[in-house]
């Protein structure tokens, strides 16, 4: 009696995740679809909402995070765009859309860009700016797997010709091993965020009338510092460092 | 006049708060000392929400009084007054050694500015716009303009945002003097060229400019006396703003039809000049049109160039000289066109034309060149085709054209339901686990191999004969010979892979003896050897086998080799 209820019980638990998961998979399509009808309509407040419900969901997409970068830089609201223009990158950093149109927010923004990423580490590491994290790592894996597969075949048939090859392998799993690595290590160590109000005031401490070191405005990329309540201790350039509300600043 | 409060808690009388004075007004700093006797203190000044707080540093002080010494630190702080009107600074509290005291609050009073026109304040600053209600895209200037009456130092200026507008400072900033009301000022201007690119009314925000003024002591220290001999004075600070200023940018009228407005607004005239008139088919003449006025002149498009069929035509890029002037930018721009006849003829180039909106009239006026009339007669040398002269390689490249936008807008949405497909990232932990699985796959593999590798020892060798051997006597339809053969090998194999030796056969002395090496007892060595030669003897005599005796055989043996094996 007690097993064939424990059964009946398992089977209707399996029952209803079957049932309310593509439910949710429909109700996440129309409202995807809502959206995508609001832009093409010129209402960019209700596309972003239902784009922002969305995200707030746990739909982790850079290609939904990208279109809330379009509704929002539409509604002229240029911080949060480039903020969610910035998280669409970490997922989907080839995209040449997502690349046009960041490169285009950037070009609105009042400030040049804080600290800059040197050119020559973009040519070196290559593979680090224009391959997503997910991506590196899944590559890391595959090289690891074909250098272990191709030891092997050396330990048991012991061919000479197979060594340039091995240690050819081994580098590259090296290199990708090591940027996989650090791709995790990364966003934990550094952190950046984007302000978002007009202007915002970065001051000496932690009050309104502590003074005012300088101004930024928005959709100026910063690194983030150290991280209160309230306020985000945020370094623009090696020189400008400062308190800003969390209000007027976001984390990507 | 000098305040001097004492510290609000009769145990400690340890912090205190003075001001150099309780009248002031808008803009002009107080002097905010906040003391702490012996010890080191947090200041909180988060209670002063009327004032701008600036720090001034801390400094610190010993004292002696009656053989028994203290010290003093201090926190200088100026108060810059948002607003007039009698205002208050609060109990500040101080934390010393995690205890908070406070000091007691002081009420300062703070007068509006006199007029600014009324020459009774030694420093002022004020802001105005040339013309206050423009037309979007005129330019127009702002000037921000800093009257001093005495001594100012370390001026920091901080310019409005100019939402809604371009802006952009003239580099010279010129100082003048000036008599306001029977006072002389020195009058220093910073001037901005805007021009608006939003209509509507826009505001301006006020400048601000914070300076240091030279100002006579005004608390008494100590030997105050030699202050006033030797005059000393010391530094004061103070916040000066503008007021904002309210613009009403005014929209174009609509466009006469059939015009092509060119984006300038501004006073212009346009002129245009040919260095050649008379040409050979695949000679070039240049086509210069020079636009040149006040206003947004920067902006000008590449005119079109009304060339005939038969010309082909190379632009080059434009050359600018425009200089921010005191009525806003000015200059020329020019254009030139490289022109190259294909066919002999008489050609006509028309006028070049261009529409801007005059802001004399305040309507939109065409301007236009004169007309060319061109002769291209026939090329002197026979081979000259004009594909020859289209092009070098060499140069081509100065003829070509830089694609520029023509308009600016992002790229579309990603409308697939793909974009709700979560992109997971791989958490770390399965990141490790994925590259450590060929490892331990390889390490796993090798170790099964090495396991599995035949060991090829004689000693091996003959315990598996003497295996073998015993399996092959085991049957009961086996021969007689057979079978005593077979007892024979197993025990023979068995003795020698002890020994780690191969071999086929052995006496029963040689038997014994080598079983006496590995260890056997001389009892078990003889009865091992003497069953060697009993099954020796059973086997060359031809005797028949019982069962009795076949299973007593195959024991004995069976016991010695298992022994031997161990």
């Amino acid at each position: 009696m007690k097993r064939s209820l424990l059964t009946a019980a398992i089977l209707a638990l399996l029952l209803a995740v079957a049932v309310t998961a593509p439910a949710t998979q429909n109700q996440n399509a129309r409202t995807f679809m809502d959206g995508t009808e609001a832009y093409r309509n010129g209402d960019w407040p209700a596309a972003i909402a239902a784009f922002e419900s969305l995200a707030e969901s746990g739909v982790n997409s850079g290609k939904l995070f990208y279109n809330l970068g379009n509704a929002y830089l539409k509604n002229d609201d240029l911080g949060r765009a480039l903020m969610w223009y910035e998280r669409a990158l970490k997922h989907i950093p080839d995209d040449p859309d997502l690349r046009f149109n960041y490169e285009y927010a950037l070009t609105l923004t009042k400030e040049e860009r804080g600290e800059k990423e040197s050119p020559l580490l973009r040519i070196l590491f290559f593979w680090k700016y224009e391959l997503s994290p997910s991506t590196v790592g899944w590559i890391a894996i595959l090289l690891n797997a074909a250098l272990w597969i191709a030891l092997s075949i050396l330990v048991v048939r012991k061919k000479r010709l197979l060594r340039p090859s091995v240690v050819l392998t081994a580098a590259a799993t090296v290199i990708f091993c090591a940027t996989a690595a650090f791709n995790y290590v990364e966003p934990i160590r550094v952190r950046y965020a984007v302000i978002l109000t007009e202007q915002a005031a970065v001051r000496s401490g932690f009050t309104d009338t502590a003074t005012q070191l300088f101004v930024l405005h928005a959709g100026t990329r910063v690194r983030v510092e150290r991280e209160t309540d309230t306020r985000l201790l945020i370094r623009y350039t090696e020189d400008k460092i400062g308190w800003v509300k969390r209000s007027e600043a976001e984390i990507i | 006049m000098i305040l001097l409060a004492t510290a609000a808690f009769a145990d400690a009388a340890v912090v205190r708060a003075v001001v150099d004075r309780n009248q002031a007004t808008v803009g002009e700093s107080i002097a905010l000392q906040v003391t702490i006797d012996g010890g080191k203190g947090e200041v909180d000044l988060s209670s002063l929400t009327d004032f701008k707080t600036v720090s001034r540093g801390t400094s610190s002080s010993f004292q002696m009084i009656n053989g028994r010494t203290s010290r003093q630190l201090i926190h200088n702080f100026a108060l810059i007054p948002l607003k007039a009107g009698n205002l208050n600074i609060p109990a500040i509290p101080v934390t010393i050694d995690g205890r908070i005291h406070y000091t007691t609050p002081i009420g300062v009073t703070i007068a509006r500015e006199p007029p600014a026109d009324s020459g009774q304040r030694d420093v002022y600053v004020t802001a105005e716009v040339s013309d206050p209600s423009p037309w979007v895209g005129q330019q127009m200037v702002y000037t921000f303009r800093l009257f001093n009456a005495v001594q100012v130092a370390d001026a920091k200026f901080q310019a409005p945002e100019f939402n809604g507008f371009t802006a952009e400072e003239r580099e010279d900033r010129q100082s003048h003097r000036t008599v306001v009301n029977g006072r002389e000022f020195i009058v220093t201007d910073v001037v901005f060229i805007l021009v608006p690119i939003k209509t509507g009314t826009l505001e301006i925000e006020p400048a601000v400019l914070q300076v240091g003024m030279l100002q006579r002591n005004r608390r008494p220290r100590p030997f105050s006396g030699m202050d006033a001999f030797f005059g000393r004075s010391q530094m004061t600070t103070r916040i000066l703003e503008t007021d904002p200023i309210a613009v009403h940018v005014k929209d174009l009228p609509p466009r006469p039809p059939g015009t092509s407005f060119s984006g300038l607004v501004g006073r212009f005239e346009i002129a245009a000049s040919l260095d050649k008139t008379a040409l050979q088919v695949g000679d070039s003449t240049t086509l210069t049109v020079t636009l040149s006025g006040t206003g947004n002149i920067m902006d000008t498009p590449e005119p079109a160039i009304p060339a005939p069929a038969e010309f082909k035509a190379y632009a080059d890029n434009p050359e600018t000289q425009i200089q921010p002037g005191p009525q806003g930018y000015s200059g020329n721009k020019i254009f030139r066109t490289a022109l190259v006849p294909v066919q002999p003829g008489r050609y006509r180039i028309d006028p070049v034309g261009l529409t801007y909106f005059d802001l004399n009239t305040g309507g939109y006026r065409d301007i236009s060149t004169s007309a060319f009339d061109v002769t291209v007669s026939p090329s002197e040398t026979a081979s000259a085709d004009i594909e020859v002269f289209r092009g070098t390689p060499l140069q081509t490249p100065s003829l070509k054209k830089r694609v520029e936008f023509t308009g600016r807008d992002i790229l579309p949405l990603k409308e697939g339901l793909e974009a709700l497909k979560p992109q997971r990232s791989l958490p770390p932990l399965w990141f490790g686990f994925f590259m450590a699985i060929p490892v331990l796959v390889f390490l796993a593999a090798r170790t099964v191999m090495q396991m599995a590798q035949k060991d090829h020892s004689p000693g091996r060798i003959m315990a598996d004969r003497a295996t073998q051997a015993l399996k092959s006597a085991a049957p009961d339809d086996s021969t007689d010979g057979d079978f005593l053969s077979a007892l024979y090998r197993a025990l023979v194999s068995a003795i020698l892979g002890r020994q780690g030796v191969m071999g086929t056969s052995l006496t029963w002395s040689e038997a014994s003896d080598q079983l006496l090496k590995i260890g056997w007892n001389a009892a078990d060595a003889t009865a091992a050897a003497r069953l060697l030669e009993e099954i020796e003897s059973f086997n060359y005599s031809g005797d028949r086998l019982n069962e009795e005796k076949r299973a007593d055989l195959m024991g004995r043996t069976r016991q010695a080799v298992r022994r031997l094996a161990r």
